[in-house]
């Protein structure tokens, strides 16, 4: 359950959801009410999935899920803005160009992660800041790295999950 | 079999057959957005989009410039692309928030998400399937659409009494011999025989849903079958076999907004092994 918590805090210190409704499965992490708890434990089955998927750890990685970026996102100010053009290319999975970028809010520093949203303030991911974004760039220069988007929903159909690239 | 048997047949049923082919439909998924938002974001991205009437949150799409099923709105989890009649199927069952409810043949997870909309994310909804890797991708979905009130389980929905609970409604959208609308020359490739017996899996999958529903619950029996061993003779047999009180039944029949479909609700409203009234 730590890999969870610790992914959460590279983003906030503040608390995103309540522990106490952690639930693990295999690799998996689930968030779930304590109805949902209740009617596991009634059944004495293993289930293959409950509640809310938060992701998943796989050797030395934690996966979010598309959830727990949009939990976070009720509680944490780092975020960066892309415009129209930058969506659908962020989420084919292309790193952000600096002239992509419409504004970012928090503390955002080189080297540090944080939410990419849309134009409509919608989570599309999150990436690793490559650049100082307070310190101007080329427009064609890449800085943010694109770590996760929700294009994976996509790429997990077709066998091509950011999960399966980061194992090889 | 020849096409012209099932024809004539539909048309005893009292429908002239008709080589129609429905019109892309989407369900708009109000857990995260209105119908009037969607609408609009579509729209704005040049979809042609219009209500389907006999559904609250249904539409049907035509595609102009982009995929319905590539799109930033399909990945947010706005909408699910589901097919006009099978949104019926949940609606009919209606469950409310405080619900337990069993959804027997949930995966990929059009009807479970649809099932926990309904409900608002609230309640429970226990979602079976035998299938692991039609269960990997009703987990996508889930997570894709927002749906929190989900716990499945990767089991044949004919052993669900092992399972040690009841149920207030169960949703059983069987497995079935499809219809025309869904395969290039249907027609030719099913015999009578085989429609018989998945027919007969059939009344052990609804034996086994009305052995786990409580007293007063619901039970909503659909397929995508327009044959008849499927659907009214399935029912006859079952409001016989258990006495079953049948609320309501409905045939939907190819159109430009849906495939073909059936749809049937049963109340339990009896007490006792076997389904003996009192």
């Amino acid at each position: 359950m730590e890999r969870v918590s610790d992914f959460v805090s590279q983003f906030t210190r503040r608390e995103v959801f309540d522990k106490t409704e952690l639930y693990r499965i295999d690799e998996k992490v689930f968030l779930a009410s304590r109805k949902l708890m209740d009617i596991a434990a009634a059944i004495n089955r293993k289930p293959f999935l409950i509640g809310t998927p938060l992701g998943k750890s796989k050797d030395c990685y934690f996966f979010p899920s598309i959830p727990l970026l949009n939990m976070i996102r009720q509680r944490t100010a780092c975020s960066i803005w892309i415009n129209k053009p930058t969506e659908w290319l962020y989420i084919c999975g292309r790193d952000i160009f600096s002239k992509g970028i419409i504004r970012f809010t928090g503390h955002i520093e080189r080297g540090g992660i944080s939410l990419v949203l849309n134009q409509y303030g919608e989570v599309l991911g999150f990436g690793k800041i490559k650049k100082n974004l307070r310190h101007k760039a080329e427009p064609e220069e890449v800085v943010v790295e694109n770590i996760f988007d929700i294009g994976d929903f996509l790429r997990r159909e077709s066998g091509r999950s950011r999960l399966k690239q980061r194992r090889k | 079999m020849e096409k012209e048997f099932f024809i004539e047949r539909y048309r005893k049923l009292g429908w002239e057959f008709k080589d129609v082919m429905p019109g892309k439909a989407i369900r708009v998924n109000t857990l995260k957005i209105s119908n009037t938002q969607l609408v609009g974001r579509l729209m704005e991205l040049e979809f042609e989009v219009s209500k389907i009437p006999f559904l609250r949150n249904g539409f049907l799409v035509q595609e102009l410039t982009f995929s319905i099923g590539a799109i930033t709105e399909f990945l947010l989890g706005y909408y699910y692309t589901q097919e006009a009649a099978s949104q019926r199927a949940s609606e009919v069952l209606n469950p409310k928030p405080a619900d337990l409810v069993l959804d027997m043949a949930a995966a990929p997870g059009g009807k479970t998400t649809h099932l926990a909309q309904l409900m608002k994310n609230r309640g429970v909804i226990v979602a079976l399937d035998k299938n692991v890797n039609r269960l990997i991708a009703l987990k996508n979905n889930i997570e894709r659409m927002g749906v929190s009130n989900v716990i499945a389980f990767n089991m044949n929905s004919r052993d669900v009494a092992r399972l040690g609970i009841k149920f207030d409604k169960i949703l059983l959208d069987a497995p079935c011999a499809g219809n025309f609308t869904q395969e290039e020359d249907w027609f030719g490739k099913r015999e009578i025989e085989d429609i018989r017996g998945i027919a007969r899996m059939q009344r052990k999958l609804l034996e086994a849903a009305w052995s786990v529903l409580k007293d007063g619950g619901e039970l909503v029996y659909s397929t995508c079958s327009l044959e008849p061993e499927e659907n009214e003779e399935n029912v006859q047999w079952f409001e016989k076999r258990v006495r079953a009180k049948l609320v309501m039944m409905e045939r939907m029949w190819p159109s430009e907004y849906n495939q073909g479909f059936f749809i049937a609700k049963f109340r339990k409203e009896n007490r006792g092994e076997n389904g003996t009234r009192i």
